[in-house]
């Protein structure tokens, strides 16, 4: 029993009844794993069936100083689920139910262990759609795909779950009840929660959005003679404005696994990309046309277009069966999750390859093409200890390289417990600092899902960032702040008198980069939303911007334009200490620690003052969105507790 | 593959112990083949157990994970026995996680072979004895069946259940065939004697018993193009495998594949009315004789000469009839993906279109299939299986096993559905 007193078993049974509290061998012995290498013994397992218990045992566990972990189907391949301070499981894959579908309002309301692929059967029939699709969709939960951020092959165009999640209800690890939204407090702590990995609270229901489904889907293979000209091919697709509905990819060594497996008749190449498009017949029928071109010009050796369902089925075989065709060879697949930003995509595999050669790994790769994203699949057989070490150490030698390619160690696996010191090779000591206050706000007593994200020793690896020299004078007037500072900028609504010490952000008006071939743009903080949209226009580029007065900081910051959170993909922002931190970048996907884009998102200057934004471009002009009213934002019990934490002088306004 | 116990892993080199199981990959040993399981838990959302339960310790995974740790002695068989045989018992062996699964790992013939380590893998001793004695002395057995039921009638077994008797060690199970077996033996008509006979019918032990017509109708169905020859009483080896004693189901094996070989014509086609049956010769027969390569080709060639009753039925409406709308039950041991149960949806569907009905995969459970086997969590699969029936108004339900079928009759009854059950052949006019 563990940690677990007679006493506390007692009074869980009491809570959820006495079958549903185990604490036998055997259960503990098969709660201890997930898709990773980690395996870790709880103290006891409860299963939830009914969400309404949850707060009480929460606080239960709380009280009593009980770790816990909240685990449904446990497909993560990070090690997520593992209870490293033993403690209590808590399987919720019993909170499976669908509550609402709203097809006129276009959402769904679920509880937190409902399997993805059963929300997509259901909407079926009503000609809906849920976005995200993690290739464990057959298997992985909703709540689990919102606690990793988890995305699929689809990201490219519709974007991860955060972007899809409007609302959640969520019990702190202290046993409070919070319903977020994106813009009901202080920053967006609804997207703060997605990827948190469970650390920061134990999500229980869900409102997702879901949209109609296209009228058409076409799919079609095509081979390059190098990954190169694959990876060219889908970055002048985006600048031509077409945007896959998704784009896989596969090296040679895949698809010869994949061909010897299933025999789906792939042409043999260095690289093959299977498109799919969707839309209306009209629309599919032009970007078909483009797609041929550019292909073609990219040097493309077949181009073969499913003409049928069969045909398209016949495709996606190949594509499918890569990881079956692997797991075949040996016991374990040890399957990895690097991005980088789309242009360091060639260079950073052919890194990966001369390394894999090297040490004569088995291993395949495939990659989500549109998005940086890609998985090289390790073969090797667990029982053999001194192979795992070896695998780990290439696996960590690869996410080193994505990093220094300036990219992620996790676009949407998260970072668990297996890629935990790889953190502090990521992101500098300030920035994991900060998570650290997060973690350590909500959670004082390290309880929810404990020692996960945060490496333990960051203190000592995590490398020291200055902050660029023009920003010096803003660290030195918060350094030395002696009254509460309010952060501004051109046209910013909040009011503000004589008395009032600012902090404003004028200054910082220029636009840094457009990168035509990640398709991203970095602006400093105070640069008008309109002059950004003038200058991206005379490149004939768009960004998701309303059409508003003021600055792009205030924008974001100001909680005005929920809509733009997702198109977020990086910041650089100084806290009240006047630490310096940088998150995410030109990248298009990253699970690596708390997002800590959406903490800033609606934020109103509280937590830190934003310096600068990297955003995501397109080559066509995408939905205008429409600025909402200013409000103050207002604080809830979490957000209390975070600006407590991370500003404990009271320095922001 | 042999017997073995938990015992006789040498914890130090458990590779080398002794049991080995047949994957879709080759033969491996039992070790080497729960350790393939990678723990993606792509299986769950098929296993029947786990979307009862949504319990991690009835989930493929799960078992796979709890075989490992025996083997590898991270969990004591001994102190941890009631729990283990939960979680071994309950599985259905109806083989959907293998199918699902990307390295086809063969759960159900783990879960087997845990339940031979752990040493529930056997008949209930009386039955045991019934069936042996059913080899040695056919007649006397059919003497003895015929007692069983005239003790029925005179209320023998009643009385034996309500004095509490029946739940004796060794006689447990006979009040559960009590309540399955039909009440009387059918009449059959005498079997015609070929000196040269064109295919070779074995029949299940149920339905040459218990289900004359399926018998009957098999044999009907086969006749028009064959000249059968029936093996009554032919022991195939199939319960001793499943049970677990495996070296008498090799023996009985090798005695069936001799008398075939013995044949004046080679490779004669076999026959067979149970779809559990049709895949333990097909598939796991061979697996038997993996260190006898010699007897394993014959084996092979003899799984290449079994057939099901489907591949002798003639499709459309002319040839097919039965009560509208129609569903097939999937259940089997170890697989619902074989070849007889995806040809039979296929004749159900061009034979009766839209009025073959096709569950959803929640609603179609493997409920069915001989429920000495499979311990009693399929018993909670029964009520949606059943409620899913009564929504779609199902006229037929058609089984692919005459075991198959008397459960599903006891299941209607007691729930007091209208619906009719016929073993796949009988649909034949």
């Amino acid at each position: 029993m563990g940690q677990l007193s007679a006493q506390l078993i007692r009074k869980l049974q009491k809570i959820v009844g006495k079958e549903s509290v185990r604490t036998d061998e055997v259960s503990l012995a098969l709660y201890a794993y997930d898709c990773s290498l980690s395996r870790t013994r709880p103290d006891g397992v409860i299963l939830i069936k009914n969400a309404a218990a949850l707060p009480n045992i929460i606080s239960l566990l709380h009280a009593h100083r009980i770790p816990f972990v909240a685990r449904a189907s446990a497909t993560n391949h990070a090690g997520s689920c593992a209870t490293l301070n033993g403690g209590v499981v808590l399987n919720l894959a019993p909170l499976n139910r669908i509550l609402e579908i709203n097809t006129k309002q276009e959402y769904a309301v679920v509880e937190s262990g409902v399997v993805t692929g059963k929300l997509q059967q259901a909407l079926d029939p009503f000609g809906f759609f849920y976005a995200p699709d993690p290739a464990s969709e057959k298997v992985c939960t909703l709540g689990g795909n919102f606690i990793q951020n988890a995305s699929g092959a689809r990201c490219m165009k519709y974007g991860n779950t955060a972007a899809h999640v409007l609302e959640a209800d969520v019990i702190l690890p202290t046993g409070e009840t919070l319903t977020l939204t994106p813009d009901n407090t202080v920053g967006n702590l609804l997207g703060l929660l997605a990827g948190s990995e469970g650390t920061l609270g134990i999500v229980t229901r869900l409102k997702v959005k879901i949209l109609p489904k296209p009228s058409h889907i076409k799919t079609f293979l095509v081979t390059f003679p190098s990954l190169a000209n694959s990876i060219q091919t889908v970055t002048d697709l985006v600048a031509r404005g077409i945007l896959p509905r998704c784009v896989e990819a596969m090296d040679k060594t895949t698809v010869s696994a994949v061909e010897d497996f299933t025999h789906a008749g792939y042409p043999s190449a260095e690289a093959l990309l299977i498109f799919e498009l969707d839309g209306t017949a009209q629309q599919i029928a032009q970007d078909e046309q483009q797609l041929q071109t550019i292909c073609c010009q990219n040097g493309a050796l077949n181009f073969i277009a499913a003409q049928n369902e069969q045909e398209r089925a016949s495709l996606w075989r190949g594509r499918r069966a890569a990881y079956s065709a692997m797991a075949r060879l040996a016991p374990n697949v040890m399957v990895g999750d690097g991005t980088v930003p789309p242009k360091e995509l060639p260079l950073a595999l052919e890194k990966i390859h001369t390394i894999l050669m090297q040490e004569k790994i088995q291993a395949s790769l495939l990659f989500h093409a549109g998005d940086g994203n890609f998985h090289p699949q390790l073969v090797f057989d667990e029982r053999n200890k001194p192979d795992v070490v070896h695998i780990k150490k290439i696996l960590k030698r690869i996410l080193q390289i994505c990093v220094e390619h300036g990219g992620t160690v996790s676009g949407e696996h998260g970072i668990g417990v297996e890629k935990r010191a790889l953190m502090a090779y990521q992101y500098s000591l300030d920035t994991l600092s900060l998570m650290a206050k997060i973690k350590h706000a909500t959670d004082p007593l390290q309880l929810a899902n404990p020692l996960k994200i945060i490496p333990l020793d960051y203190t000592e690896k995590a490398r020291i960032e200055q902050p660029p020299q023009i920003l010096m004078p803003f660290v030195q007037k918060l350094q030395n702040a002696e009254k509460p500072l309010q952060i501004t900028g051109t046209n910013s609504r909040l009011k503000t008198d004589k008395t009032t010490c600012v902090l404003s952000a004028q200054t910082l008006n220029r636009i840094l980069e457009i990168d035509t071939n990640n398709y991203t743009v970095t602006v400093q903080a105070g640069v008008l939303v309109s002059d950004l949209r003038e200058t991206l226009k005379t490149h004939h580029l768009f960004c998701v911007l309303p059409n508003a007065k003021g600055t792009v900081g205030g924008l974001f910051a100001g909680g005005t334009a929920p809509e733009i959170y997702p198109h977020i993909l990086g910041l650089e922002a100084l806290l009240p200490d006047g630490s310096f931190i940088r998150y995410g970048g030109k990248l298009m996907k990253n699970a690596a620690g708390y997002n800590l884009v959406r903490l800033f998102a609606g934020s109103q200057g509280q937590y830190g003052l934003v310096t600068q934004l990297t955003m995501r471009l397109f080559a066509s002009q995408p939905a205008e969105i429409k600025e909402k009213l200013f409000r103050r934002a207002a604080h809830n019990t979490w957000s209390e507790k975070l600006k407590k934490e991370i500003d404990p002088r009271g320095i922001l306004l | 593959m042999n017997d073995c116990s938990f015992r006789d892993i040498d914890v130090t080199h458990p590779k080398n112990h002794l049991t080995s199981v047949k994957t879709d990959f080759g033969v491996r040993s039992f070790y080497s083949s729960v350790s393939f399981c990678n723990r993606c838990g792509c299986c769950a959302q098929d296993c029947p157990t786990y979307l009862f339960s949504q319990d991690e310790t009835l989930s493929p995974r799960g078992r796979n994970q709890a075989a490992r740790l025996l083997v590898e002695q991270k969990l004591s068989p001994q102190k941890n026995k009631k729990e283990l045989l939960r979680l071994i018992n309950s599985c259905t062996i109806c083989g959907r996680c293998t199918q699902v699964c990307a390295g086809k790992i063969p759960t159900a013939k783990h879960v087997l072979e845990m339940r031979r380590l752990l040493g529930v893998r056997v008949l209930p001793s009386t039955l045991q004895k019934g069936l042996e004695l059913r080899f040695a002395y056919p007649h006397l057995f059919n003497c003895l069946v015929k007692f069983f039921l005239v003790l029925r009638l005179c209320g023998f077994i009643k009385l034996l259940r309500f004095s509490g008797l029946s739940y004796a060690t060794g006689f447990g199970w006979l009040g559960k065939a009590d309540t399955l077996l039909p009440p009387k033996i059918g009449k059959r008509e005498n079997i015609k004697i070929t000196t040269t006979p064109s295919l070779i019918y074995i029949p299940s032990l149920e339905t040459f018993y218990f289900q004359p017509s399926v018998f009957q109708k098999t044999l009907q169905t086969v006749s028009r193009s064959f000249q059968p020859s029936v093996w009554e009483n032919t022991p195939t080896g199939r319960f001793e495998f499943v049970f677990g004693n495996v070296r008498k189901a090799r023996v009985q094996l090798k005695k069936l594949i001799t008398r075939h070989r013995n044949l004046p014509t080679k490779n004669l086609p076999v026959l067979t009315d149970s779809i559990d049956a049709y895949i333990f010769l097909k598939e796991a027969a061979p697996s038997l004789f993996e260190e006898y390569p010699n007897w394993q080709q014959k084996a092979e060639q003899f799984a290449a000469c079994v057939r099901f009753v489907t591949d002798f039925l003639p499709s459309g409406k002319e040839f097919i009839t039965a009560a509208k709308p129609v569903c097939l039950d999937k259940g089997a041991l170890f697989s619902h993906k074989s070849q007889p149960i995806q040809d039979a949806a296929q004749l159900l569907h061009s034979s009766f279109a839209e009025n073959f009905v096709q569950f959803t995969y929640d609603a179609d459970m493997p409920a069915f299939a001989y429920s000495f086997v499979k311990g009693n969590f399929s018993e909670q699969l029964i009520p949606p299986l059943l409620q899913t029936v009564k929504e779609n108004k199902i006229q037929t339900v058609v089984t692919l096993s005459g075991w198959n079928k008397m459960e599903w009759e006891r299941a209607l009854k007691k729930q007091k559905i209208n619906a009719k059950v016929l073993h796949i052949s009988e649909l034949n006019r």
